[in-house]
């Protein structure tokens, strides 16, 4: 975390197998002054590792070996959710709309406005920063819980599925006021701050409720 | 021969007067003799027996010669003067009297003579008689013994009264054997013939029927049977006469013809196979049942050969006519098509084979068997429809591949180009323009865009296609391939195909390519003769060696016509066909003009149609150019 970077540094990746297309992209994105890296083929990317930071794809749907769309599938196993904007041919329609209902951003057509792809490639980074967010909070939430004792895990469910002190303190054989100082400890080290902080923690983790 | 006629009454007359000498002799002696010792004279009647008897075995004729020789001895041995022959006139009465006494007798005993011969011939002949009759009637046993039908009649009742010999052995039964059965066992217990006769004996109509008997065996055959009545003179029925001919083989003949009969309509049924003949000189035609479904004509039609040709194709007509007048000159074997319209405006194709055969009594007839091809030939054409539908979808899709090609080839450059100068506009838009960035995008722009001018260099090499296999190739022999492969087309369309070929040089080709240009040249002027209805679809492929040596080659038809501006017929995409692509004449003018060669197309000036014609240099031209070239 340096000082200098006043905005989180974002990359476009860019998979073309043509070099012509990779060197102009490589122009276009430094003109838009966006970071980008370069690729030639779908094998290069799967075997390298991808850089800690919002970023998006920038595929042709036609790629040698793999196809843009079997690529697309593969990185949805591997657990890579990187937003891809796909560049089409000619008449590639039907690939088209397959690529946006397995989840591509956008597709823009060879050749395209300048505008376009810099719309697309905005919307992939800020949907991929949004989505890098929301996964480094439940990292830390899951982090949180993961730090609990059985003991305070158990009291966490029990407390989250809306028991009173004197239930749980029935349920686990022990005095109230146990029950009550375990109780202070377990939401100290939640980092919540009341009973209903806690039942959303519960639903983010898809922790369910206990009895 | 006049003297064994004559000798015969001759010699009996000799026997006649000998026995009659004899006994008149013998009666002398014996009266003589009784004179002597008793001294009686002789009575006269002893004399008259002694004629009698003469009249009664031999006749008259021995009778009157008794007589005389009587009178002549009596005169000589017993009247005064005895022994001499002198004749006393008072003797003479006497004499007189017994001679006409014995001329009386002897007619009487001349005529008990004949009736008792003519008796006596009559019993003789009835002897003969009975005996002819006899053996007539032995003949007849053995007749009708033998005659290979069962005889035998009936009594008027329908009671058997007697049987020959083949229906014994037949049946195995004797007639007291039938008599005894009353007819039972003869006849199978469900034959109507059993009810015919009943019938017959009741009204008294002969009986004329076909029924199984039973032989002795047990089993059963055919027989045809007749019975007749026999009518007294007041109209009463005495007997019936009934004669049974085995007709087991002809039944089973019948049978055997008709089950054949049924197969081979049943074959011509199931291959549309009709057989004819037609009788040449009394134009009379004779057809199977098939033909008249063929020809879809009721079986009772009157045939003749209008009746026929009105159901040829009119185009065909005049066809058939020349088959038919080829007949009547003498021509032996024919194996031709031909098409019918049918009333409803369908077409039928036929596929006729047929033979002439001349009899000995020197009729003249056509023998033959006609198909119905119309279901293959239909497959046929489906068949060729689909193929030349694949060929087109095949050139369509090879084109569409081009055209993937050029898309993807030349967009790939096309899009680097324009997001290259899209970076530039941005760099040079900076309040401090990014030169350095510019002048390296623009220098990808210009690679590029060179790199998009080669791919199209490069597709128009590939449509061109590289040289083929060149080899020396006699052009007149690749128009006889071609013209095989497109008979059946050119037939289908009504085309007739000339050819005027003559000696051309070698040309250095490839043979595929050539095909290809004169295949395009002859389909186009079939096309183009498709809706000529008013004159005749004649094309005309001719070859021949120009002054300048090179081989030319002329595909003239008669068919619509060209344009006054025919080149634009070259220009790519220019079609006047509905289905067509607009690629046959460039890509044959390519061809022509690669092997060194021109193609052109004029209109014909004096007559409808158009002419299209190539020329090639001969192969001494360009051989030594092909030798450098490699």
């Amino acid at each position: 975390m340096t000082c200098e970077t006043s905005r989180p540094r974002e990359v476009v990746i860019v998979v073309d197998d043509d070099e012509s297309m990779r060197v102009a992209l490589t122009y276009l994105f430094r003109s838009m002054e966006i970071e980008v890296m370069v690729f030639s083929s779908a094998a290069e990317i799967l075997n390298s590792r991808l850089p800690d930071m919002p970023c998006c794809m920038v595929l042709d749907i036609r790629l040698p070996g793999v196809s843009g769309l079997e690529f697309q599938d593969q990185l949805a196993k591997n657990g890579v959710r990187t937003p891809i904007v796909f560049m089409t041919g000619h008449g590639d329609i039907p690939m088209s709309v397959r690529a946006m209902k397995a989840g591509a951003v956008d597709f823009l057509p060879k050749p395209f406005r300048d505008q376009d792809m810099l719309d697309a490639v905005m919307r992939a980074l800020s949907a991929d920063r949004e989505r890098r967010e929301a996964e480094k909070r439940l990292s830390g939430l899951r982090s949180r819980f993961e730090s609990l004792t059985p003991r305070q895990s158990e009291l966490f469910k029990l407390v989250t599925s809306g028991l009173m002190n004197k239930q749980i303190a029935g349920i686990l054989d022990v005095s109230e006021v146990t029950v009550k100082i375990h109780r202070g400890i377990m939401m100290k080290k939640m980092q919540a701050q009341s009973v209903a902080d806690l039942v959303r923690m519960a639903e983010t983790l898809g922790i369910k409720a206990s009895t | 021969m006049k003297f064994a006629l004559l000798r015969i009454p001759f010699q009996k007359l000799i026997v006649d007067c000998a026995i009659a000498a004899l006994v008149v002799a013998a009666t002398v002696a014996g009266a003589q003799g009784f004179h002597q010792l008793s001294g009686i004279a002789p009575s006269a009647s002893l004399f008259s027996c002694a004629v009698m008897l003469v009249a009664w075995s031999r006749g008259i004729v021995s009778a009157i010669l008794a007589t005389a020789l009587t009178i002549l001895a009596f005169e000589f041995f017993f009247l005064e003067p005895r022994y001499t022959l002198v004749f006393r006139l008072n003797d003479l009465p006497q004499l007189v009297f017994f001679a006409v006494g014995a001329l009386l007798v002897s007619l009487m005993c001349d005529s008990e003579r004949r009736s008792r011969r003519a008796l006596q011939e009559v019993k003789s002949a009835a002897l003969a008689n009975e005996a002819k009759f006899a053996e007539i009637q032995r003949e007849l046993q053995l007749t009708i013994d033998t005659i290979p039908a069962m005889i035998s009649t009936y009594h008027s009742d329908g009671t058997h009264s007697f049987v020959n010999k083949v229906w014994t052995d037949y049946t195995g039964m004797e007639l007291a054997d039938v008599v005894a059965a009353k007819g039972a066992g003869l006849f199978h217990p469900d034959d109507p013939e059993r009810a015919a006769w009943r019938a017959s004996l009741q009204s008294g109509e002969p009986l004329i029927a076909e029924a199984p008997i039973r032989a002795a065996d047990g089993s059963y055959q055919w027989f045809s049977i007749r019975r007749t009545p026999w009518r007294d003179s007041e109209g009463r029925i005495v007997k019936w006469y009934s004669i049974g001919f085995n007709i087991e083989d002809r039944k089973q003949a019948e049978g055997a013809l008709k089950r054949s009969q049924a197969y081979l309509a049943e074959a011509q049924k199931l291959s549309s196979t009709g057989s004819f003949a037609w009788d040449i000189d009394s134009d009379t035609h004779f057809w199977s049942d098939e033909m008249y479904q063929i020809m879809q004509l009721a079986s009772s039609s009157d045939l003749s050969t209008d009746l026929i040709l009105q159901r040829v194709h009119p185009e065909d007509r005049m066809r058939l006519i020349g088959e038919l007048n080829r007949a009547m000159e003498g021509v032996g074997d024919w194996d031709y098509e031909i098409r019918l319209l049918m009333p409803d405006n369908s077409l039928k194709y036929l596929h006729i084979v047929a033979r002439r055969v001349v009899y000995e009594t020197g009729r003249r007839e056509v023998v033959g068997a006609l198909m119905d091809i119309t279901e293959a030939r239909k497959s046929q054409e489906a068949l060729y429809v689909a193929q030349s539908a694949l060929a087109h979808a095949a050139r369509v899709a090879t084109l569409g591949e081009i055209s993937v090609t050029i898309a993807h080839e030349v967009n790939q450059p096309l899009g680097a180009i324009v997001a290259n100068a899209q970076a530039c506009l941005r760099f040079l838009d900076r309040d401090t323009p990014d030169l350095e960035s510019v002048r390296g995008a623009v220098q990808w722009i210009v690679k590029d865009g060179n790199r998009a001018a080669d791919v199209i260099r490069r597709v128009r090499g590939m449509m061109k296609k590289a040289d083929a296999d060149k080899i020396p190739i006699q052009l007149n022999d690749v128009i006889e391939e071609v013209a095989v492969l497109l008979q059946r087309q050119l037939r289908s369309k009504l085309v007739q195909l000339r050819y005027d070929l003559h000696d051309l040089p070698p040309v250095l080709a490839d043979r595929t390519q050539l095909q290809q240009v004169i295949i395009n040249l002859m389909i186009n002027s079939a096309e183009a003769m498709e809706h000529v209805q008013d004159r005749t679809r004649i094309l005309v492929i001719r070859s021949f060696r120009k002054e300048t040596g090179h081989a030319v080659v002329v595909v003239e038809d008669s068919g619509a016509g060209i344009p006054r501006d025919p080149e634009q017929l070259f220009d790519a995409f220019f079609t006047t066909k509905a289905s067509g692509l607009g690629m046959g004449l460039p890509i044959c003018r390519s061809i022509v003009e690669d092997l060194g060669g021109r193609l052109w197309g004029i209109p014909n000036t004096d007559r409808p149609g158009a002419t299209f014609q190539f020329e090639l240099p001969p192969l001494e031209a360009v051989a030594p150019l092909a030798v450098r070239e490699t």
